[in-house]
């Protein structure tokens, strides 16, 4: 029979691990309050996965970059660097791309929120698959910054004065705010939740 | 106050699903994982923290020559442009973006200047004696950074760029990006050796081995 910190009046430290009676405030070992669960876990995984997800729009519409090159400008957007990628035959790079700023995000995105739906909604299905799908979501989250790094070093490389000269848009600035936003939201988000659910013997 | 009882120090609970195990005396080398979740609990390593330190001097080394010497290298007709990375990110600063420039910054420069300070500072305490005061904020600075470790996806990005650029210059690598690489291996490695879990229950050495002896 298993039983959880939590029906057995104790607490487990988030820091440093160190299991203690419930009415401990603070941590013996490391000092840290403790919590039973993230405090307002759900609460700010939504505000701050909803945040993410409106600043999705203008981070894909806004362009990210504008090359000059000899007094011609030319801007694109995610999508359309991605389409232009493709079309030099950087099929690989294209791909890379688009898994990391249009599959990734929205995967997570949703993710979250389905995770976030079932949880306040008590449900008791598929339990250890959701929770597989947050340590998923936990890990390939990270990998959206890719394009961020791409137009940080464009811009910085690019600086031939006569020949180009890249500069950053407000699309790009718009879509690390994605990426940090749901870093954030996936991290204030507590899988215990998951398992909470009252178990009925099933 | 009073403090716990010592089995409570031999209980711990998943930290993903919150399930009770009773700590078991592991062999080198194993590791317990959480019989509900299968989230990795604690684990046993001999010599994990002479590797772990070795590995972050290493990576300091790396981090030193990576802020000091050129990154990348663009030539095309005639003009040439070295660029290092604290350089590069301080002119994103001035002239094009401050925003993604701290953002940059922060993820390639300050946060992995804290995780390699930051596991030195755990680990030389910890190599000559268990106890020493102030361990433990720099083990939550480290833990708090952690889901901000984006050198390897940066590496991604600086090949994303490399395609993008060669139809129009040539690029070099400089001695950065190498040490850039080997800052990448080296960390990568000194989190693998150690778990964090692990670590703090050598903080507090006296309970928990007493109740392994048992
Ligand atoms: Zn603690
Ligand atoms: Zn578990």
């Amino acid at each position: 029979m298993i039983s959880t910190a939590l029906e057995e009046g104790l607490i487990s430290c988030h820091a440093c691990s160190l299991v203690a009676n419930q009415e401990f405030r603070r941590c013996d070992r490391c000092g840290s309050i403790l919590h039973k669960r993230k405090p307002t876990s759900l609460g700010s995984t939504w505000a701050y996965l909803l945040t993410a997800a409106g600043l999705y729009i203008p981070a894909m519409l806004l362009p990210v970059s504008t090359v000059n090159t000899l007094g011609l400008s030319e801007t694109s957007t995610l999508m359309g660097s991605i389409i232009s990628f493709a079309q030099s035959d950087a099929i690989p790079v294209a791909v890379v791309i688009f898994v990391a700023s249009i599959v990734v995000p929205i995967f997570k995105i949703l993710g979250l929120g389905y995770l976030l739906v079932s949880v306040q909604r008590g449900s008791k299905r598929g339990v250890l698959q959701r929770a597989k799908l947050y340590r998923f979501i936990e890990f390939v989250g990270r990998w959206s910054m890719v394009d961020v790094f791409v137009v940080a070093l464009l811009v910085s490389l690019v600086q031939l004065g006569v020949f180009a000269s890249i500069e950053p848009g407000p699309g790009i600035i718009a879509f690390a705010g994605v990426v940090v936003l749901t870093i954030f939201a996936s991290n204030a988000f507590d899988p215990r939740l998951i398992w909470d659910a009252p178990n009925d013997g099933e | 106050m009073e403090t716990n009882p010592p089995t409570l120090a031999a209980l711990i609970a998943c930290p993903e699903c919150d399930v009770l195990h009773v700590r078991k005396v592991l062999k080198d080398s194993e590791a317990a994982h959480c019989v509900r979740c299968g989230a990795k609990l604690y684990s046993k390593r001999r010599n994990d923290i002479q590797q772990a330190l070795a590995l972050s001097l290493a990576g300091l080394v790396f981090f030193v020559m990576m802020v000091t010497f050129p990154f990348l290298g663009i030539s095309s007709s005639g003009a040439e442009r070295n660029i290092g990375l604290v350089k590069s990110i301080g002119e994103l600063y001035l002239t094009q973006s401050p925003l993604l420039a701290i953002l940059v910054g922060l993820l390639l420069v300050v946060f992995p200047l804290i995780k390699v300070l930051g596991l030195i500072a755990i680990l030389i305490p910890l190599q000559i004696s268990n106890r020493i005061p102030g361990t433990d904020i720099y083990f939550k600075l480290v833990e708090r950074i952690a889901p901000w470790n984006m050198t390897e996806i940066y590496l991604v990005g600086v090949i994303v760029t490399f395609v993008k650029l060669t139809s129009i210059a040539d690029v070099n690598y400089g001695i950065a990006f190498w040490a850039f690489i080997g800052f990448v291996v080296v960390m990568t490695a000194a989190m693998n050796a150690i778990n964090f879990t692990s670590l703090w229950d050598r903080l507090e050495v006296g309970e928990i081995n007493d109740f392994h002896e048992k």
